[in-house]
Protein backbone atom coordinates (compact mmCIF):
# COMPACT_ATOMS: atom_id res chain seq x y z
CA UNK A 1 0.00 0.00 0.00
CA UNK A 2 1.64 3.31 -1.05
CA UNK A 3 1.72 5.94 2.40
CA UNK A 4 1.67 9.49 2.17
CA UNK A 5 5.15 10.92 2.98
CA UNK A 6 6.59 14.46 3.69
CA UNK A 7 10.17 15.96 3.85
CA UNK A 8 10.05 16.32 7.40
CA UNK A 9 8.97 13.00 8.38
CA UNK A 10 11.49 11.91 6.45
CA UNK A 11 14.27 13.97 8.11
CA UNK A 12 12.44 12.82 11.47
CA UNK A 13 13.06 9.24 11.13
CA UNK A 14 16.27 9.43 10.08
CA UNK A 15 17.39 11.42 12.54
CA UNK A 16 16.20 9.33 15.16
CA UNK A 17 17.64 6.24 13.35
CA UNK A 18 21.12 7.79 12.72
CA UNK A 19 23.11 5.08 14.84
CA UNK A 20 21.67 1.93 13.05
CA UNK A 21 21.61 3.86 9.78
CA UNK A 22 25.89 4.87 10.58
CA UNK A 23 26.35 1.44 11.62
CA UNK A 24 24.78 -0.16 8.48
CA UNK A 25 26.76 2.68 6.12
CA UNK A 26 29.96 0.89 7.78
CA UNK A 27 28.12 -2.58 7.33
CA UNK A 28 27.92 -1.55 3.72
CA UNK A 29 31.57 -0.63 3.27
CA UNK A 30 32.65 -3.85 5.09
CA UNK A 31 30.48 -6.66 3.72
CA UNK A 32 31.92 -9.42 5.59
CA UNK A 33 31.13 -8.60 8.93
CA UNK A 34 27.42 -9.45 10.04
CA UNK A 35 25.16 -7.78 11.31
CA UNK A 36 23.43 -7.84 14.76
CA UNK A 37 19.42 -8.25 14.52
CA UNK A 38 19.25 -7.09 18.16
CA UNK A 39 17.36 -3.38 17.05
CA UNK A 40 13.82 -2.86 17.18
CA UNK A 41 11.71 -0.28 17.77
CA UNK A 42 8.94 1.72 16.58
CA UNK A 43 11.70 4.28 15.18
CA UNK A 44 13.10 1.25 13.10
CA UNK A 45 9.98 0.45 12.10
CA UNK A 46 9.02 3.32 10.62
CA UNK A 47 12.57 3.50 9.07
CA UNK A 48 11.30 -0.04 7.42
CA UNK A 49 7.81 1.36 6.58
CA UNK A 50 9.05 4.45 4.91
CA UNK A 51 12.17 2.44 2.84
CA UNK A 52 14.98 4.02 4.66
CA UNK A 53 16.40 1.14 5.90
CA UNK A 54 15.55 -2.82 4.15
CA UNK A 55 14.61 -5.83 6.13
CA UNK A 56 15.74 -9.32 5.18
CA UNK A 57 12.99 -11.45 6.88
CA UNK A 58 14.51 -14.44 5.53
CA UNK A 59 17.95 -13.71 6.59
CA UNK A 60 16.46 -11.55 9.59
CA UNK A 61 18.85 -8.93 8.28
CA UNK A 62 18.91 -5.00 8.01
CA UNK A 63 20.57 -2.91 5.50
CA UNK A 64 20.42 0.46 4.24
CA UNK A 65 18.03 0.89 0.77
CA UNK A 66 19.63 0.78 -1.52
CA UNK A 67 18.84 4.75 -2.67
CA UNK A 68 19.41 5.88 0.71
CA UNK A 69 22.74 4.76 0.50
CA UNK A 70 23.52 6.11 -2.78
CA UNK A 71 22.80 9.23 -1.34
CA UNK A 72 25.28 9.16 1.26
CA UNK A 73 27.92 7.97 -0.87
CA UNK A 74 27.38 10.05 -2.85
CA UNK A 75 27.43 12.87 -0.49
CA UNK A 76 30.48 11.47 1.34
CA UNK A 77 32.09 11.39 -1.93
CA UNK A 78 31.85 6.90 -1.58
CA UNK A 79 30.06 6.25 -4.74
CA UNK A 80 32.03 4.73 -7.35
CA UNK A 81 29.26 4.27 -9.35
CA UNK A 82 29.73 5.99 -12.81
CA UNK A 83 26.28 7.08 -15.08
CA UNK A 84 27.26 8.88 -17.50
CA UNK A 85 24.70 8.39 -19.18
CA UNK A 86 22.67 10.68 -16.52
CA UNK A 87 24.62 13.92 -19.11
CA UNK A 88 22.91 13.39 -22.40
CA UNK A 89 19.02 12.48 -20.24
CA UNK A 90 19.80 15.45 -18.19
CA UNK A 91 21.13 17.58 -21.78
CA UNK A 92 18.07 16.54 -23.40
CA UNK A 93 15.47 17.79 -20.31
CA UNK A 94 17.37 20.93 -20.69
CA UNK A 95 16.61 20.76 -24.17
CA UNK A 96 13.02 20.19 -23.50
CA UNK A 97 12.53 22.69 -20.65
CA UNK A 98 14.33 25.36 -23.02
CA UNK A 99 11.21 24.27 -25.69
CA UNK A 100 8.73 24.59 -23.02
CA UNK A 101 10.33 28.52 -21.75
CA UNK A 102 9.70 29.34 -25.51
CA UNK A 103 6.26 28.09 -26.17
CA UNK A 104 5.56 29.96 -22.25
CA UNK A 105 7.26 33.41 -23.64
CA UNK A 106 5.63 33.53 -27.06
CA UNK A 107 1.85 32.56 -25.35
CA UNK A 108 2.90 35.51 -22.93
CA UNK A 109 2.58 33.02 -20.16
CA UNK A 110 4.81 33.11 -16.59
CA UNK A 111 7.81 31.14 -17.45
CA UNK A 112 8.94 30.80 -13.37
CA UNK A 113 8.62 26.92 -13.05
CA UNK A 114 10.54 26.37 -16.57
CA UNK A 115 13.40 29.05 -15.90
CA UNK A 116 13.36 27.15 -12.05
CA UNK A 117 14.75 23.30 -14.32
CA UNK A 118 16.52 25.42 -16.07
CA UNK A 119 18.83 26.64 -13.79
CA UNK A 120 18.28 23.49 -11.48
CA UNK A 121 19.72 21.57 -14.94
CA UNK A 122 22.63 23.30 -15.42
CA UNK A 123 23.66 23.17 -12.15
CA UNK A 124 23.26 19.52 -11.97
CA UNK A 125 25.40 18.73 -14.99
CA UNK A 126 29.21 20.03 -13.02
CA UNK A 127 28.44 17.82 -10.64
CA UNK A 128 27.63 14.83 -12.53
CA UNK A 129 30.58 15.56 -14.37
CA UNK A 130 32.75 15.95 -11.10
CA UNK A 131 31.13 12.50 -9.70
CA UNK A 132 31.91 10.43 -12.88
CA UNK A 133 34.95 11.81 -12.93
CA UNK A 134 35.75 10.68 -8.52
CA UNK A 135 34.19 7.62 -9.59
CA UNK A 136 36.08 6.68 -12.37
CA UNK A 137 39.24 7.56 -10.91
CA UNK A 138 38.21 5.33 -7.89
CA UNK A 139 37.82 2.26 -9.79
CA UNK A 140 40.70 2.87 -11.85
CA UNK A 141 43.02 3.32 -8.76
CA UNK A 142 41.38 0.40 -7.24
CA UNK A 143 41.28 -1.89 -9.77
CA UNK A 144 45.50 -1.41 -10.84
CA UNK A 145 46.27 -1.03 -6.72
CA UNK A 146 44.63 -4.26 -5.37
CA UNK A 147 42.54 -6.17 -8.02
CA UNK A 148 44.76 -9.60 -7.67
CA UNK A 149 43.02 -11.25 -10.86
CA UNK A 150 44.85 -10.00 -14.02
CA UNK A 151 41.89 -10.58 -16.85
CA UNK A 152 39.42 -8.92 -14.25
CA UNK A 153 42.37 -6.06 -14.12
CA UNK A 154 42.31 -5.26 -17.32
CA UNK A 155 38.95 -5.51 -17.71
CA UNK A 156 38.29 -3.31 -15.00
CA UNK A 157 41.17 -0.60 -16.69
CA UNK A 158 39.50 -1.13 -20.06
CA UNK A 159 35.99 0.18 -18.76
CA UNK A 160 37.46 3.00 -16.88
CA UNK A 161 39.63 4.06 -20.12
CA UNK A 162 36.44 4.11 -22.13
CA UNK A 163 34.17 5.53 -19.55
CA UNK A 164 36.58 8.46 -19.40
CA UNK A 165 36.28 8.85 -23.35
CA UNK A 166 32.80 8.69 -22.77
CA UNK A 167 32.82 11.42 -20.30
CA UNK A 168 35.20 13.86 -22.21
CA UNK A 169 32.95 13.22 -25.06
CA UNK A 170 30.36 14.24 -23.01
CA UNK A 171 31.75 17.23 -22.19
CA UNK A 172 32.05 18.36 -25.32
CA UNK A 173 28.49 17.78 -25.96
CA UNK A 174 27.52 19.94 -23.07
CA UNK A 175 29.94 22.70 -24.53
CA UNK A 176 28.39 22.27 -27.59
CA UNK A 177 25.05 23.05 -26.19
CA UNK A 178 25.68 25.72 -24.52
CA UNK A 179 27.17 26.85 -27.28
CA UNK A 180 24.42 25.99 -29.82
CA UNK A 181 21.95 27.63 -27.37
CA UNK A 182 24.13 30.83 -26.53
CA UNK A 183 21.83 33.15 -28.33
CA UNK A 184 18.80 31.37 -26.70
CA UNK A 185 20.56 31.67 -23.03
CA UNK A 186 20.89 35.91 -23.75
CA UNK A 187 17.68 36.44 -24.60
CA UNK A 188 16.10 34.72 -21.43
CA UNK A 189 18.66 37.05 -19.60
CA UNK A 190 18.08 35.69 -16.38
CA UNK A 191 20.87 36.33 -13.84
CA UNK A 192 20.54 33.22 -12.10
CA UNK A 193 20.95 31.23 -15.39
CA UNK A 194 24.02 33.46 -16.53
CA UNK A 195 25.68 33.15 -13.28
CA UNK A 196 25.27 29.08 -13.60
CA UNK A 197 25.85 29.14 -17.32
CA UNK A 198 29.26 31.23 -15.99
CA UNK A 199 29.95 28.35 -13.53
CA UNK A 200 29.58 25.59 -16.08
CA UNK A 201 31.80 26.77 -18.89
CA UNK A 202 34.90 27.82 -15.72
CA UNK A 203 34.17 24.57 -14.13
CA UNK A 204 34.42 22.66 -17.57
CA UNK A 205 37.62 24.09 -18.29
CA UNK A 206 39.42 23.15 -15.46
CA UNK A 207 37.77 19.77 -15.56
CA UNK A 208 38.91 19.49 -18.70
CA UNK A 209 42.64 18.89 -17.59
CA UNK A 210 41.61 17.15 -14.98
CA UNK A 211 39.74 14.19 -17.42
CA UNK A 212 42.76 14.50 -19.55
CA UNK A 213 45.16 13.74 -16.56
CA UNK A 214 43.21 10.86 -15.59
CA UNK A 215 42.71 9.55 -19.17
CA UNK A 216 46.79 9.54 -19.44
CA UNK A 217 46.58 7.65 -16.22
CA UNK A 218 44.55 4.75 -16.77
CA UNK A 219 46.48 4.43 -20.23
CA UNK A 220 49.85 4.31 -17.95
CA UNK A 221 48.26 1.89 -15.21
CA UNK A 222 47.35 -0.66 -18.45
CA UNK A 223 50.56 -0.79 -19.89
CA UNK A 224 52.15 -1.15 -16.44
CA UNK A 225 49.87 -3.66 -15.72
CA UNK A 226 50.64 -5.72 -19.16
CA UNK A 227 54.08 -5.32 -18.30
CA UNK A 228 53.66 -6.75 -14.53
CA UNK A 229 52.16 -9.36 -16.30
CA UNK A 230 54.94 -9.91 -18.86
CA UNK A 231 57.44 -10.01 -15.90
CA UNK A 232 55.27 -12.51 -14.08
CA UNK A 233 55.27 -14.61 -17.09
CA UNK A 234 58.96 -14.09 -17.24
CA UNK A 235 59.77 -14.79 -13.42
CA UNK A 236 57.30 -18.11 -14.13
CA UNK A 237 59.40 -19.42 -17.31
CA UNK A 238 63.17 -18.79 -14.93
CA UNK A 239 61.37 -20.45 -11.65
CA UNK A 240 61.10 -23.71 -14.09
CA UNK A 241 64.04 -23.55 -15.28
CA UNK A 242 65.98 -22.85 -12.10
CA UNK A 243 63.37 -26.06 -11.09
CA UNK A 244 65.18 -27.95 -14.21
CA UNK A 245 68.62 -27.26 -13.21
CA UNK A 246 68.63 -25.66 -16.94
CA UNK A 247 68.97 -21.50 -15.02
CA UNK A 248 72.56 -21.18 -16.15
CA UNK A 249 72.90 -22.73 -19.19
CA UNK A 250 69.37 -21.53 -20.49
CA UNK A 251 69.80 -17.89 -19.61
CA UNK A 252 72.63 -15.11 -19.48
CA UNK A 253 71.87 -14.96 -15.50
CA UNK A 254 75.54 -15.48 -14.87
CA UNK A 255 76.85 -12.87 -17.12
CA UNK A 256 74.61 -10.41 -15.40
CA UNK A 257 75.56 -11.20 -11.96
CA UNK A 258 79.27 -10.61 -13.02
CA UNK A 259 77.97 -6.96 -13.87
CA UNK A 260 76.47 -6.61 -10.48
CA UNK A 261 79.52 -6.24 -8.37
CA UNK A 262 77.72 -5.78 -5.55
CA UNK A 263 79.03 -6.28 -1.72
CA UNK A 264 78.63 -9.65 -0.50
CA UNK A 265 76.41 -9.85 2.75
CA UNK A 266 77.16 -13.56 3.28
CA UNK A 267 81.18 -13.03 3.41
CA UNK A 268 82.51 -10.73 6.66
CA UNK A 269 84.89 -8.58 5.87
CA UNK A 270 88.32 -9.33 6.61
CA UNK A 271 89.79 -9.19 9.42
CA UNK A 272 92.31 -6.63 10.60
CA UNK A 273 93.81 -8.87 13.13
CA UNK A 274 92.68 -12.50 14.56
CA UNK A 275 90.47 -10.45 17.28
CA UNK A 276 89.68 -7.96 15.24
CA UNK A 277 85.84 -7.04 15.42
CA UNK A 278 83.49 -5.53 12.69
CA UNK A 279 83.79 -2.28 14.78
CA UNK A 280 87.42 -2.04 14.59
CA UNK A 281 87.45 -2.06 11.06
CA UNK A 282 85.11 0.87 11.20
CA UNK A 283 87.39 2.74 14.02
CA UNK A 284 89.98 2.02 11.61
CA UNK A 285 88.12 3.77 8.69
CA UNK A 286 86.84 6.82 10.94
CA UNK A 287 90.59 7.48 12.14
CA UNK A 288 91.20 7.56 8.32
CA UNK A 289 88.72 9.94 7.78
CA UNK A 290 89.72 12.31 11.09
CA UNK A 291 93.61 12.11 10.08
CA UNK A 292 92.60 13.20 6.49
CA UNK A 293 90.22 16.45 7.97
CA UNK A 294 93.33 17.79 10.27
CA UNK A 295 95.64 17.00 7.25
CA UNK A 296 93.07 19.15 5.76
CA UNK A 297 92.59 21.64 8.86
CA UNK A 298 96.48 21.88 8.74
CA UNK A 299 96.68 23.03 4.90
CA UNK A 300 93.80 25.75 5.40
CA UNK A 301 96.04 28.13 5.74
CA UNK A 302 97.52 28.02 2.41
CA UNK A 303 94.22 26.32 0.47
CA UNK A 304 90.62 27.09 0.50
CA UNK A 305 90.04 24.01 2.60
CA UNK A 306 88.77 21.89 -0.76
CA UNK A 307 90.62 19.20 -2.75
CA UNK A 308 89.98 18.42 -6.33
CA UNK A 309 88.41 15.25 -6.88
CA UNK A 310 89.54 15.07 -10.65
CA UNK A 311 93.07 15.76 -9.07
CA UNK A 312 92.61 12.70 -7.47
CA UNK A 313 93.25 10.68 -11.39
CA UNK A 314 96.53 13.46 -11.63
CA UNK A 315 97.82 12.48 -8.48
CA UNK A 316 97.45 8.66 -8.76
CA UNK A 317 101.24 7.96 -9.04
CA UNK A 318 102.57 6.92 -12.42
CA UNK A 319 104.14 3.33 -12.37
CA UNK A 320 107.77 3.30 -14.18
CA UNK A 321 109.56 -0.11 -15.08
CA UNK A 322 112.75 0.27 -13.28
CA UNK A 323 113.98 -3.18 -15.51
CA UNK A 324 113.55 -1.47 -18.30
CA UNK A 325 114.49 1.74 -17.62
CA UNK A 326 118.04 0.30 -16.32
CA UNK A 327 118.56 -2.01 -19.83
CA UNK A 328 117.96 1.46 -21.84
CA UNK A 329 120.35 3.23 -19.42
CA UNK A 330 123.12 0.46 -20.21
CA UNK A 331 122.52 0.53 -24.10
CA UNK A 332 123.85 4.58 -23.79
CA UNK A 333 126.98 7.21 -22.08
CA UNK A 334 124.85 9.60 -20.72
CA UNK A 335 124.57 9.93 -16.88
CA UNK A 336 121.60 8.91 -15.45
CA UNK A 337 120.28 12.19 -14.21
CA UNK A 338 120.71 13.26 -17.95
CA UNK A 339 119.28 9.66 -19.28
CA UNK A 340 116.40 10.34 -16.52
CA UNK A 341 115.17 13.95 -17.80
CA UNK A 342 115.89 12.80 -21.21
CA UNK A 343 113.60 10.07 -20.54
CA UNK A 344 110.70 12.39 -19.48
CA UNK A 345 110.46 11.44 -16.29
CA UNK A 346 107.71 13.37 -14.23
CA UNK A 347 109.76 16.59 -12.37
CA UNK A 348 108.88 16.00 -9.18
CA UNK A 349 109.61 12.06 -8.96
CA UNK A 350 113.19 12.65 -10.57
CA UNK A 351 114.66 12.72 -7.72
CA UNK A 352 112.80 9.47 -6.35
CA UNK A 353 113.31 7.57 -9.84
CA UNK A 354 117.20 8.90 -9.57
CA UNK A 355 117.45 7.35 -5.69
CA UNK A 356 115.51 4.41 -7.18
CA UNK A 357 117.58 3.34 -10.00
CA UNK A 358 120.72 3.92 -8.02
CA UNK A 359 119.54 1.67 -4.65
CA UNK A 360 118.52 -1.36 -7.49
CA UNK A 361 121.13 -1.39 -10.06
CA UNK A 362 124.09 0.55 -7.89
CA UNK A 363 126.42 -3.02 -8.60
CA UNK A 364 126.52 -1.69 -12.25
CA UNK A 365 126.74 1.53 -12.08
CA UNK A 366 129.29 3.52 -11.43
CA UNK A 367 129.68 6.74 -9.05
CA UNK A 368 131.98 9.59 -9.78
CA UNK A 369 131.18 11.15 -5.64
CA UNK A 370 133.08 14.53 -6.67
CA UNK A 371 131.38 15.13 -9.66
CA UNK A 372 127.74 17.02 -9.36
CA UNK A 373 125.03 18.31 -11.91
CA UNK A 374 122.54 20.93 -11.35
CA UNK A 375 118.95 20.17 -12.73
CA UNK A 376 115.94 21.87 -11.45
CA UNK A 377 117.76 23.19 -8.36
CA UNK A 378 119.10 20.34 -7.34
CA UNK A 379 122.30 18.95 -7.58
CA UNK A 380 122.54 15.50 -8.30
CA UNK A 381 126.13 13.01 -7.95
CA UNK A 382 126.91 11.59 -11.57
CA UNK A 383 126.78 8.37 -11.80
CA UNK A 384 126.95 6.58 -15.09
CA UNK A 385 127.33 2.89 -16.35
CA UNK A 386 130.22 0.61 -15.38
CA UNK A 387 132.71 0.01 -18.25
CA UNK B 1 85.06 18.82 -8.89
CA UNK B 2 85.49 20.19 -5.68
CA UNK B 3 84.12 18.80 -2.60
CA UNK B 4 84.39 20.06 0.98
CA UNK B 5 84.84 17.08 3.17
CA UNK B 6 83.38 19.36 5.93
CA UNK B 7 79.80 19.38 4.35
CA UNK B 8 79.72 16.03 2.94
CA UNK B 9 77.28 14.96 5.51
CA UNK B 10 79.37 14.42 8.20
CA UNK B 11 76.68 12.83 10.17
CA UNK B 12 75.61 10.39 7.84
CA UNK B 13 78.91 9.04 6.98
CA UNK B 14 79.50 6.39 9.32
CA UNK B 15 76.47 5.02 8.95
CA UNK B 16 76.78 5.32 4.92
CA UNK B 17 80.05 2.77 5.72
CA UNK B 18 78.54 0.45 7.86
CA UNK B 19 75.99 0.29 4.57
CA UNK B 20 78.61 -0.56 2.51
CA UNK B 21 80.56 -2.88 4.91
CA UNK B 22 77.09 -4.65 4.98
CA UNK B 23 76.33 -4.54 1.58
CA UNK B 24 72.90 -3.00 1.98
CA UNK B 25 70.81 0.19 0.59
CA UNK B 26 69.86 3.47 1.82
CA UNK B 27 66.06 3.54 1.09
CA UNK B 28 63.41 6.80 0.75
CA UNK B 29 60.27 5.00 2.33
CA UNK B 30 62.39 3.54 4.94
CA UNK B 31 61.58 5.29 8.55
CA UNK B 32 63.69 3.65 10.75
CA UNK B 33 67.23 4.70 11.44
CA UNK B 34 66.92 7.94 9.93
CA UNK B 35 67.43 5.94 6.73
CA UNK B 36 65.06 8.32 5.22
CA UNK B 37 66.88 11.48 6.26
CA UNK B 38 70.25 9.92 5.03
CA UNK B 39 68.48 9.29 1.65
CA UNK B 40 67.63 13.12 1.49
CA UNK B 41 71.22 14.31 2.65
CA UNK B 42 72.61 11.70 -0.11
CA UNK B 43 70.28 13.00 -2.67
CA UNK B 44 71.99 16.68 -2.09
CA UNK B 45 75.34 15.41 -2.20
CA UNK B 46 75.20 12.47 -4.46
CA UNK B 47 77.46 13.75 -6.88
CA UNK B 48 80.02 14.56 -4.04
CA UNK B 49 79.58 11.27 -2.37
CA UNK B 50 79.86 9.28 -5.62
CA UNK B 51 83.73 10.70 -6.54
CA UNK B 52 84.71 10.41 -2.60
CA UNK B 53 83.23 7.07 -2.56
CA UNK B 54 85.12 6.14 -5.75
CA UNK B 55 89.32 6.43 -5.03
CA UNK B 56 88.07 4.17 -2.05
CA UNK B 57 86.77 1.55 -4.51
CA UNK B 58 83.18 1.70 -4.68
CA UNK B 59 80.27 2.53 -6.68
CA UNK B 60 77.51 4.76 -5.18
CA UNK B 61 74.54 3.47 -7.25
CA UNK B 62 71.13 5.35 -7.69
CA UNK B 63 67.66 4.10 -8.57
CA UNK B 64 63.89 5.03 -8.05
CA UNK B 65 64.46 5.99 -4.50
CA UNK B 66 67.35 4.24 -2.88
CA UNK B 67 71.25 4.17 -3.19
CA UNK B 68 73.52 1.12 -2.67
CA UNK B 69 76.90 0.64 -3.30
CA UNK B 70 78.72 -1.88 -5.92
CA UNK B 71 82.78 -2.80 -6.05
CA UNK B 72 84.54 -1.25 -8.30
CA UNK B 73 87.26 -3.91 -8.97
CA UNK B 74 86.39 -7.15 -10.79
CA UNK B 75 83.68 -9.23 -9.43
CA UNK B 76 83.12 -13.61 -9.92
CA UNK B 77 79.87 -12.47 -9.88
CA UNK B 78 78.87 -15.47 -6.86
CA UNK B 79 77.44 -13.17 -4.76
CA UNK B 80 75.00 -11.43 -6.94
CA UNK B 81 74.19 -14.54 -8.50
CA UNK B 82 73.85 -16.74 -5.48
CA UNK B 83 71.42 -13.41 -4.09
CA UNK B 84 68.83 -13.39 -7.44
CA UNK B 85 68.78 -17.48 -7.48
CA UNK B 86 67.41 -17.25 -3.97
CA UNK B 87 64.99 -14.31 -4.65
CA UNK B 88 63.54 -16.38 -7.97
CA UNK B 89 61.36 -18.51 -5.45
CA UNK B 90 60.74 -15.70 -3.51
CA UNK B 91 59.45 -13.29 -5.92
CA UNK B 92 57.47 -16.01 -7.45
CA UNK B 93 55.78 -16.87 -4.40
CA UNK B 94 54.76 -13.58 -3.83
CA UNK B 95 53.42 -12.40 -6.95
CA UNK B 96 51.80 -15.42 -7.14
CA UNK B 97 50.21 -14.64 -3.30
CA UNK B 98 49.59 -11.14 -4.90
CA UNK B 99 50.12 -9.66 -8.29
CA UNK B 100 50.52 -6.35 -7.00
CA UNK B 101 53.71 -7.51 -4.68
CA UNK B 102 56.26 -5.12 -5.56
CA UNK B 103 58.23 -1.77 -4.27
CA UNK B 104 55.12 -0.05 -1.56
CA UNK B 105 53.44 -2.76 -1.13
CA UNK B 106 51.75 -3.63 2.22
CA UNK B 107 51.13 -6.63 4.29
CA UNK B 108 50.42 -8.14 7.56
CA UNK B 109 51.62 -11.60 8.89
CA UNK B 110 48.43 -12.71 9.02
CA UNK B 111 46.51 -11.58 6.01
CA UNK B 112 49.43 -13.59 4.01
CA UNK B 113 49.28 -16.24 6.60
CA UNK B 114 45.72 -16.66 5.54
CA UNK B 115 46.35 -16.43 1.78
CA UNK B 116 49.12 -19.33 2.21
CA UNK B 117 46.17 -21.25 4.30
CA UNK B 118 43.70 -21.24 1.37
CA UNK B 119 45.52 -21.10 -1.85
CA UNK B 120 46.55 -24.42 -2.57
CA UNK B 121 49.57 -22.89 -5.59
CA UNK B 122 50.98 -21.39 -2.78
CA UNK B 123 51.37 -24.33 -0.62
CA UNK B 124 52.75 -25.96 -3.22
CA UNK B 125 55.41 -23.19 -4.15
CA UNK B 126 56.15 -22.89 -0.56
CA UNK B 127 56.52 -26.68 0.13
CA UNK B 128 59.05 -26.99 -2.59
CA UNK B 129 60.99 -24.06 -1.44
CA UNK B 130 63.66 -25.94 0.08
CA UNK B 131 65.75 -23.67 1.81
CA UNK B 132 62.74 -22.55 4.04
CA UNK B 133 62.42 -24.98 6.49
CA UNK B 134 58.87 -24.48 8.90
CA UNK B 135 56.65 -26.31 10.60
CA UNK B 136 53.63 -24.33 9.63
CA UNK B 137 52.69 -22.11 7.21
CA UNK B 138 53.03 -19.09 9.75
CA UNK B 139 56.30 -20.13 10.40
CA UNK B 140 56.93 -20.40 7.18
CA UNK B 141 55.63 -16.98 6.43
CA UNK B 142 57.48 -15.65 9.36
CA UNK B 143 61.03 -17.21 7.86
CA UNK B 144 60.37 -15.33 4.32
CA UNK B 145 59.70 -11.95 5.84
CA UNK B 146 62.54 -12.31 8.06
CA UNK B 147 64.76 -12.75 5.02
CA UNK B 148 63.37 -9.98 2.69
CA UNK B 149 63.90 -7.64 6.03
CA UNK B 150 67.68 -9.07 6.80
CA UNK B 151 68.52 -8.17 3.08
CA UNK B 152 67.26 -5.12 3.47
CA UNK B 153 63.74 -5.33 1.28
CA UNK B 154 61.44 -5.30 4.03
CA UNK B 155 60.63 -3.08 7.41
CA UNK B 156 58.19 -3.16 9.57
CA UNK B 157 55.49 -0.71 9.91
CA UNK B 158 53.61 -1.70 13.03
CA UNK B 159 55.23 -4.53 15.64
CA UNK B 160 51.91 -5.05 17.15
CA UNK B 161 49.43 -6.19 14.02
CA UNK B 162 53.17 -7.41 12.35
CA UNK B 163 52.47 -5.28 9.47
CA UNK B 164 54.98 -4.61 6.83
CA UNK B 165 56.00 -2.57 3.53
CA UNK B 166 58.24 -3.39 0.79
CA UNK B 167 61.16 -1.09 1.01
CA UNK B 168 62.16 0.89 -2.62
CA UNK B 169 65.52 -1.49 -2.64
CA UNK B 170 63.23 -4.61 -3.95
CA UNK B 171 63.43 -3.02 -7.29
CA UNK B 172 66.75 -4.49 -7.56
CA UNK B 173 65.89 -8.13 -7.29
CA UNK B 174 63.05 -7.25 -9.68
CA UNK B 175 64.84 -5.23 -12.36
CA UNK B 176 67.78 -7.43 -11.96
CA UNK B 177 65.20 -10.82 -12.71
CA UNK B 178 63.61 -8.68 -15.61
CA UNK B 179 67.07 -8.22 -16.98
CA UNK B 180 67.15 -12.14 -17.32
CA UNK B 181 67.25 -13.10 -21.11
CA UNK B 182 65.85 -16.75 -21.86
CA UNK B 183 67.15 -18.29 -24.75
CA UNK B 184 64.88 -19.73 -26.88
Amino acid sequence: MAINKNISEIINIQNSCRDIMQELYDYESRPNDSIRDSYNSSKLNEAIRFEIIEYDEFNNELSLNVETLEYYESRLGHNSQTNIGLIGDKLEKLHEELGFYNQRVKSDEPAHKEIKSIYNLLTQLPSILKHNLRAIAQNSIFAFKSEPNFKIKMQKLKISKDEIQKLIDATYACDKFLNQQHHFFRTIDNYKINSAILRFKKESIELEKSFIRLFDDIKNFINQSIKDAEFIKKLQKIKTLKDDKKLLNSTNIEELSKKQKIISKSKKPKKLHPDDQILDYIATLRKIISSRAIELQDSREDSDLKYDVNEVKTVERKLYNYQKLNREFLLQDEDLMTFLVSKKIDEDRLLGVFIRMLKNYSGKYEIESDKFLKYENREYVEVKKCL
Amino acid sequence: MLIDVDTLVPQHIEKIYQTILRGGYINENSIKNGNADMYEAMVNKESELRAYFKPLGYILMKREGYFYFAREDASDGEAALELIVDYIDIANFFKTLDVNFSVGYRFSLTAMEQQLNSNIELQDLSSKMKGIKANDHREFIQKIVEKLKKDGFLEERNSTNAEYIVLNSYDYIEYFLGEIEVYE
